[in-house]
């Protein structure tokens, strides 16, 4: 984001809602500047899709705020401070939709997201949920075979756990949230797992045309992005922020 | 005119040919540029991987990430390739790159001097002088070992000797074999030596972190395939650097990563030490990741091996084959192995360095080394560093760090073809090394209640370091910028 002023990032999680998926990138994020992390795992932050969108819109009225109270660069505070939301799996959902409401938000960042759900995505949602209710023990194994690729080191945990009712939720209105009429004014990168299981190439091509200023990167991984290759995420949402990623294909650095 | 008289014109001038000067060479080659030799003191090429070809000598980064991007190898026998693969790649590269003709072997440098007036460097070396527009010093950071200054060690009655100057005449089947220091060498060494020793003395300074190294050979099959699947090698690679890089977060002492690192290092150290005594010794008593974290699957085995004794304490003296520690303990050997490490901090070559003033890069260094863009020195135009100042991991591998460099000092020389001298300003100099203490603060190698061969004893100071991530090293200089090198500009923007 070509910027003058620093960019606050705000970081919305997947389908734990939890602030851990953001475990590696929320802490090496703020080496650079301001990060917060949305935390959607608890009813505080609504059960339903639209009151996770009101929450993470609060949040960032309660930034602006804090600014306004002197809590963040008081002296140089003479408006709105620009915000990049980064989305994860069901969280690019909130992300999107809170970016095309709020003119605040200058930057979206969407990670394994996708606009509206295909017949596959719907049948890998259903499975998941299936899988809760019937047999939540196998939860965790048959989120690992869905959300990470088969190269993904051992030490990878797919973000699905804790496996509660508000886990159910959030795997219940994914399936059914269409996002393909929003318009987005932002910045927009969009992340994309080569061997992602849930999110078909053709869900993530549709998001990447059509957003206007669009950046898009294609990573060796599964949907869970954010668990296996936290680091390259990081390098690419440091760019982003940084406004040194030009329009069109990008890349993290190479190898 | 007699040959000593003779002064060699060349553009460029490359010191050393390590991973470092010959992957300079190379990508000078490949760039078409030929009007350079490389300088090389020892009779053969591979640097570190020359000199250290100690029992068990081996890296701590997988091979297919410690090996140049421009010359992936598929054929890697293991995930950690034993030291003498690691030499033979470089070998192979010195022939399948062609080259032989620019390396001038057995030829050390006696001096580099700036000549003001001829704007070019005038080296001496002990076989000949050369004059050059740039020279790029590629001398590594583990080429000068370091020898303890213990009272009477020259006198030992026996074979003594470091880790990277091993003397394979030596016998030490039978042997009372002391192996002084327990840093990533040591590691190595113990559990090859205590095969066949009659008994080993480890005089342990400081315990190291030991994890597991998960070291395994890659079958046939693997190797035929990842040779025959286009772009197999690279995703490899690159996964392994991705995973790497996380690394960086237990070093800046993220809880949770550092925690993690630090369950699975003592966690490696109770499964393999059951001995509650032995454990306690061989515990460390400063943070995980603020020295060099080790790997070994057989160092702990071998440590607790009935004919090794562990001196929790460093080398005080030697009296003839006694040996006496700094705990006051004494110990009959028959052969000394110093796994003592490396003068990293103050390279020795710096004092030949002559630079615009006058004074030599070691003077410049006085209070510690630094280089803008770890590269580029004040007062020192149209040289450059490469491996040295402010360009190691801890968490990753120097030869993408190396690589990064490289096409840095290729973008350099470019620069300086079109305006004869390029030299950075102090103010960069001093603004990068700035911004460097700051992004070092709160990292375990600051905090973590050791000493170490990252941190310059003169002043604690991260001077070897880099101590972020290495993409944002690639990111920020891995492409030539002749803005930077006036400063006032922010180091990560």
């Amino acid at each position: 984001m070509a910027s003058p002023r620093p960019s606050t990032v705000v970081l919305v999680p997947g389908f734990s809602g939890s602030p851990d998926d953001f475990a590696f990138v929320h802490p090496m994020l703020a080496r650079r500047g301001r990060v917060v992390t949305v935390d959607l795992s608890t009813e505080a932050a609504g059960v339903t899709f639209d009151a996770q969108v009101e929450h993470v819109r609060r949040t960032i009225d309660d930034l602006a705020d804090q600014r306004h109270h002197g809590g963040i660069g008081e002296q140089e505070d003479d408006g709105a401070h620009p915000i990049v939301l980064v989305g994860s799996s069901c969280g690019a959902l909130v992300a999107t939709a809170v970016a095309a409401a709020d003119p605040r938000v200058t930057g979206l960042v969407l990670l394994g997201g996708w606009l509206a759900p295909d017949d596959r995505l719907r049948d890998a949602l259903d499975h998941l949920l299936a899988v809760r209710e019937r047999t939540p023990d196998l939860l965790d194994a048959v989120a690992r075979l869905l959300l990470l690729s088969p190269s993904a080191s051992s030490g990878a945990t797919p973000p699905l756990s804790p496996a509660g009712e508000l886990t159910g939720r959030r795997l219940a209105w994914a399936r059914s949230v269409d996002l393909r009429h929003v318009h987005v004014a932002a910045q927009v990168l969009v992340v994309t797992g080569r061997a992602d299981a849930l999110v078909s190439p053709a869900l993530s091509q549709e998001l990447v045309g059509t957003f206007d200023d669009i950046r898009h990167a294609e990573l060796d991984a599964g949907h869970a992005l954010l668990a296996e290759r936290p680091a390259e995420v990081l390098s690419l949402v440091e760019a982003f922020v940084d406004g040194r990623l030009a329009q069109g294909p990008v890349q993290a650095a190479r190898v | 005119m007699s040959a000593a008289a003779t002064v060699t014109q060349v553009e460029t001038v490359v010191v050393g040919a390590g991973f470092a000067g010959l992957g300079t060479a190379i990508r000078l080659l490949r760039s078409g540029r030929t009007d350079f030799v490389v300088l090389e003191r020892g009779e053969g090429v591979g640097g570190t991987w020359r000199d250290n070809h100690y029992p068990g000598v081996g890296c701590d980064v997988p091979s297919h990430l410690y090996s140049y991007s421009f010359r992936p190898r598929a054929e890697w026998s293991a995930v950690f390739a034993p030291g003498e693969e690691i030499r033979e790649y470089l070998t192979e590269a010195v022939e399948d790159e062609g080259l032989a003709p620019y390396l001038r072997l057995g030829t050390e440098v006696l001096s580099m001097r700036w000549d003001a007036d001829a704007q070019r460097w005038s080296v001496e070396t002990t076989t000949g002088a050369y004059s050059c527009r740039t020279v790029v010093v590629c001398a590594g950071r583990l080429s000068e070992p370091r020898v303890p200054a213990a009272p009477g060690l020259g006198s030992f009655d026996g074979p003594v000797f470091h880790s990277a100057r091993w003397d394979h005449s030596v016998e030490t089947a039978g042997m009372r074999v002391g192996i002084v220091g327990s840093g990533a060498s040591a590691v190595q060494i113990l559990p090859q030596v205590v095969r066949d020793a009659g008994s080993v003395v480890l005089f342990q300074r400081s315990a190291p972190y030991v994890v597991p190294r998960g070291n395994r050979q890659y079958t046939p099959a693997e190797r035929r395939g990842l040779s025959r699947v286009p772009g197999a090698v690279e995703r490899l690679r690159s996964r392994m650097f991705w995973d790497m890089e996380q690394g960086l977060a237990a070093r800046r002492a993220v809880p949770g990563f550092v925690d993690r690192l630090r369950a699975t290092a003592l966690g490696h150290l109770a499964q393999q030490v059951p001995d509650e005594l032995l454990r306690a010794v061989l515990t460390p008593d400063y943070e995980i990741g603020c020295k060099r974290v080790l790997l070994s699957d057989d160092y702990y085995p071998a440590v607790a091996s009935s004919n090794v004794t562990v001196v929790p304490a460093a080398l005080r003296e030697v009296h003839g084959s006694t040996v006496v520690a700094e705990d006051g303990s004494e110990h009959e050997l028959d052969v000394l192995v110093l796994a003592t490490g490396f003068e990293s901090t103050r390279p020795p070559w710096a004092e030949r360095v002559v630079g615009r003033d006058g004074g030599t890069l070691a003077e410049h260094w006085d209070a510690g080394m630094s280089a803008y863009a770890s590269t580029s020195v004040h007062g020192f135009p149209n040289l450059f560093v490469i491996n040295g100042p402010q360009a190691s991991l801890g968490h990753n591998s120097a030869v993408f760090m190396i690589e990064t460099q490289i096409e840095h000092v290729l973008g350099a020389l470019e620069h300086v073809r079109s305006t004869g001298v390029l030299e950075v300003s102090r103010t960069a100099e001093e603004e990068y090394s700035a911004w460097l203490d700051e992004a070092g603060e709160g990292t375990v190698w600051r905090t973590g209640g050791c000493t170490s061969w990252y941190r310059d004893d003169r002043n604690g100071r991260l001077t070897l370091l880099w101590p972020d991530f290495a993409f944002t090293f690639r990111e920020r200089f891995g492409t030539f910028d002749p803005a930077g090198y006036a400063g006032t500009g922010s180091v990560l923007g």
